[in-house]
């Protein structure tokens, strides 16, 4: 909606243009041509209020003309010289003719060019007229910082001072500073006034006080190119069949009528479109809000990782333990045998080989290979991404890659070194035992057995205890915390989600595990019976309990972290939040999340007044602020009307029909969608649905103005 | 400069277990001389799971000793083989003894 708040309708001062004359008539096709909806007349230190009733007679309902000035005014004195700015005065329309005469007494018998009058005097004459004030601001003449500060402290109402700048461009810039701006034509001549740059008003207005209702909203009340509040059509459905556009704003939209009207549909609605079009979006739905802490709180979705206690999964080891077998010693019969034999040959007797022993496995360098999987890790790891050059010098890559190089490669070496020791032995074994066999076919002897069996019985049984110390030192591990915040309540403090990762312990309980507690509590207990007949007789029964339960599905050491969840306060004691303080945590991490759209529907249930206006209201404007589309279906009055929301929309359902109203605060109509004749006072029907109607409302007002004053 | 392993190593007593053998009712015995004394038949084809029970007894004994089988010739027994098979075994025992010890668990 265009405005012009800056606009000369006659040659006033010697430096006007004659061009700043116009006729009523012409001032009229102007205006109507350029389609300005709100002109204020803003002639030099001069208001003619003939003039002023002359062209609202012309334009008629085509357009509000508001009453106003445009004063010389006596500024702070730069470099030693005095300096002077135009501040432009426009009052409420009603208190016209109060305005003219504080105008006469301003401005006395002094000539135009002559006049310059002081902030002060100006504002104790002028304000009981119900104005705002419009200093030109890096606009010649202009007021400095220091003067627009010493306006605004005179102000009780600062959201009434905007600030006027030469152009638009220099507007804009302002504005994304968060200036309360301004511009008007400063019409020089009237031949060309459709070309003059005009303000477009973010909402439509009607009147002087819904003007100033919304620049209590927003500093900015007009659009620029970073600032514009966008609107979206989206098509929703109150209920199954029906199905409409509405215009929802970058800002809060309300939602709001009697129950079973299809608020809460409308909101599933938009939470469809979200979905459908990628839109991130944050929601809170009052009547589920028990249901929606439950599921924080729940364990199941919780992804169990042996990594989150700082642990390997240990896969290898648990398969290792359900494939053991016992090594049997070699039969001293085979000794016997072999001695009774051994001369029977007497070629065989030379071949000395059939009577040597296996070699034994070089002692196992556990760290050798740990050592070597890390380096591997590490140079397939993101390190071969990092651009040293920008860290050090060249010199020192050259150093550090030189010395990554030598420790792969001697890591390298000492490795295959080790396995080729290994494989040796391992040949060299195989060797002996495959001569021997056919040096016993062709004598028909029997050679001396390679090993007694102990060796290899002694490693199974060790190798044994070694996995079944570490399975038993990672169920000894210490609990692992996660600490995530969820919100703050009033006298309690910040309350957090705490996820506690933990071995089962004697004190553990079924619903922190994915599988049966009773069955993981026996596999523990195989694990100590494991260890204990490590060396004894009967390991091979004990293994065979474990066997069971790795076949049940107990295959790493995952399946002993239990997951415990649960609400604390800083300290890290359990707090179990009531229903409303639910209710109240919630809202805050919806509320905080980063999303493009905020769905809430009856966010008010379960909260107290207080809560809503001290804590949500403010947070539902900053959204706003930043630019959010916030849609909330409610019944309070406070979130419907105290949010002063771009968009007000009226379900009702009347002699068996549902309408759908839209309309805002500002504009103070609801239009039905469907028959744009159908219109409603904004007010009344916020009052009847909200408040209970005017009388219930006046009254409650009677009741508290009827206390002691102090209150 | 010892290693840990080493260290450990020096500082566990030396056991001795002493093995002999004896003749029953017409059957060979390989006796290991633990407090419970275990008899190995050595006239019986699959005496494994009675070398099973000596191999226990000597690796539970070498958590916190080192071990050393020593064969002791007992005058009243007379089969030569059985004594020379005996002692290349105990030999070779002994030998894999000292080669499980490098690797005993601390």
């Amino acid at each position: 909606m265009k405005i012009d708040l800056h606009c000369h309708t006659k040659k006033v001062k010697k430096g006007d243009a004659i061009t700043r004359n116009v006729t009523a008539e012409v001032f009229c096709k102007k205006v109507i041509d350029s389609d300005v909806k709100i002109v204020a007349i803003t002639n030099h230190n001069c208001f003619d209020y003939e003039q002023y009733l002359q062209f609202s007679k012309a334009v008629g309902e085509y357009c509000s003309i508001w009453p106003g000035i445009e004063l010389d005014i006596c500024c702070k004195k730069e470099k030693g010289e005095q300096k002077r700015g135009h501040l432009i005065v426009i009052a409420n329309p009603k208190n016209a003719k109060d305005f003219a005469d504080a105008t006469n007494i301003l401005i006395g018998e002094v000539q135009p060019d002559e006049f310059i009058g002081d902030v002060k005097i100006v504002y104790g004459l002028l304000d009981k007229c119900d104005c705002i004030y419009i200093p030109h601001y890096h606009k010649k003449p202009g007021f400095s910082d220091e003067d627009i500060e010493e306006l605004s402290n005179l102000l009780e109402d600062k959201s009434r001072l905007f600030k006027e700048t030469a152009d638009y461009r220099s507007l804009g810039v302002f504005s994304n500073f968060d200036y309360s701006m301004m511009i008007g034509s400063d019409v020089q001549d009237w031949n060309v006034y459709e070309n003059s740059t005009f303000a477009n008003l973010r909402l439509p207005i009607q009147t002087f006080e819904q003007f100033c209702l919304l620049a209590r909203k927003d500093v900015q009340v007009i659009n620029t190119l970073l600032n514009q509040k966008k609107k979206r059509e989206i098509t929703v459905s109150p209920c199954k069949g029906v199905f409409f556009e509405l215009p929802f704003y970058n800002d809060i939209n309300i939602i709001f009528g009697q129950k079973g009207t299809g608020k809460s549909e409308i909101i599933n609605s938009l939470k469809k479109y979200c979905v459908d079009t990628s839109t991130s979006s944050s929601v809170y739905i009052g009547n589920e809000k028990e249901v929606d802490f439950s599921k924080l709180i729940k364990v199941e979705n919780v992804v169990v990782s042996p990594n989150k206690m700082g642990l390997a999964s240990m896969e290898e080891e648990f398969q290792e333990l359900y494939e053991w077998s016992e090594e049997l010693p070699t039969s001293l019969m085979k000794y016997v045998s072999w001695y009774t034999t051994k001369d029977n040959n007497r070629n065989k007797g030379r071949m000395k080989i059939t009577e040597s022993v296996h070699i034994e496995d070089a002692q196992e360098n556990e760290r050798l290979e740990q050592d070597y999987n890390t380096i591997k890790d590490f140079l397939n790891s993101d390190f071969k991404e990092i651009s040293l050059e920008d860290y050090i010098t060249e010199e020192e890559k050259q150093s550090l890659l030189r010395l990554i190089q030598r420790l792969v490669e001697s890591i390298g070496a000492q490795n295959l070194k080790q396995w080729r020791e290994d494989k040796s032995i391992e040949l060299t074994n195989w060797s002996i035992d495959k001569i021997k066999s056919i040096a016993d076919k062709c004598s028909d002897s029997i050679s001396k057995p390679s090993s007694t069996g102990f060796y290899d019985f002694a490693r199974k049984r060790i190798r044994l205890y070694k996995i079944i110390n570490q399975i038993k030192r990672a169920l000894e591990e210490d609990d692992k915390v996660e600490m995530e915040y969820l919100g703050t309540i009033e006298d309690k403090g910040e309350v957090y989600i705490q996820t506690r990762y933990r071995m089962l312990k004697r004190d553990s309980r079924t619903n922190e595990f994915a599988l049966g507690i009773k069955s993981l509590r026996k596999c523990k207990e195989s694990f100590d019976e494991i260890m204990d007949k490590a060396f004894s007789d009967s390991i091979s029964a004990a293994v065979e309990v474990f066997r069971e339960h790795f076949e049940e599905g107990i295959k790493d050491i995952s399946c002993f972290i239990g997951i415990v969840k649960e609400t604390v306060l800083e300290d890290g004691s359990e707090y179990k939040p009531s229903n409303g303080e639910r209710g109240i945590l919630l809202m805050q991490r919806t509320l905080e999340e980063d999303s493009d759209v905020y769905l809430l529907d009856e966010p008010e249930l379960g909260m107290g007044n207080s809560y809503i206006t001290s804590t949500i209201l403010p947070k539902l404007n900053d959204l706003a602020k930043q630019r959010k589309m916030v849609v909330v279906a409610t019944h309070n009055a406070n979130i419907a009307v105290g949010t002063l929301p771009y968009a007000s929309i009226l379900r009702t359902h009347e002699n068996g029909e549902y309408s759908t109203y839209f309309g805002n605060p500002f504009c103070d109509e609801l239009v039905n969608i469907e028959d744009e004749e159908d219109i409603r006072n904004w007010t009344k029907e916020s009052m009847h649905t909200l408040e209970g109607g005017k009388n219930a409302f006046y009254e409650r007002k009677d009741i508290y103005e009827s206390g002691r004053n102090d209150n | 400069m010892h290693s840990m392993r080493e260290r450990i190593s020096m500082n566990r007593e030396e056991m001795i277990i002493n093995v002999h053998l004896e003749q029953e009712e017409m059957i060979d015995y390989l006796v290991f001389e633990f407090d419970q004394p275990k008899k190995v038949n050595l006239n019986e084809e699959s005496n494994q799971n009675q070398l099973k029970e000596v191999f226990i007894d000597i690796l539970s004994r070498m958590v916190s000793n080192k071990v050393k089988i020593v064969f002791v010739d007992n005058e009243e027994y007379r089969v030569g083989l059985y004594i020379d098979v005996c002692k290349e075994y105990i030999k070779d025992l002994n030998r894999e003894i000292n080669n499980v010890a490098k690797t005993m668990p601390d």
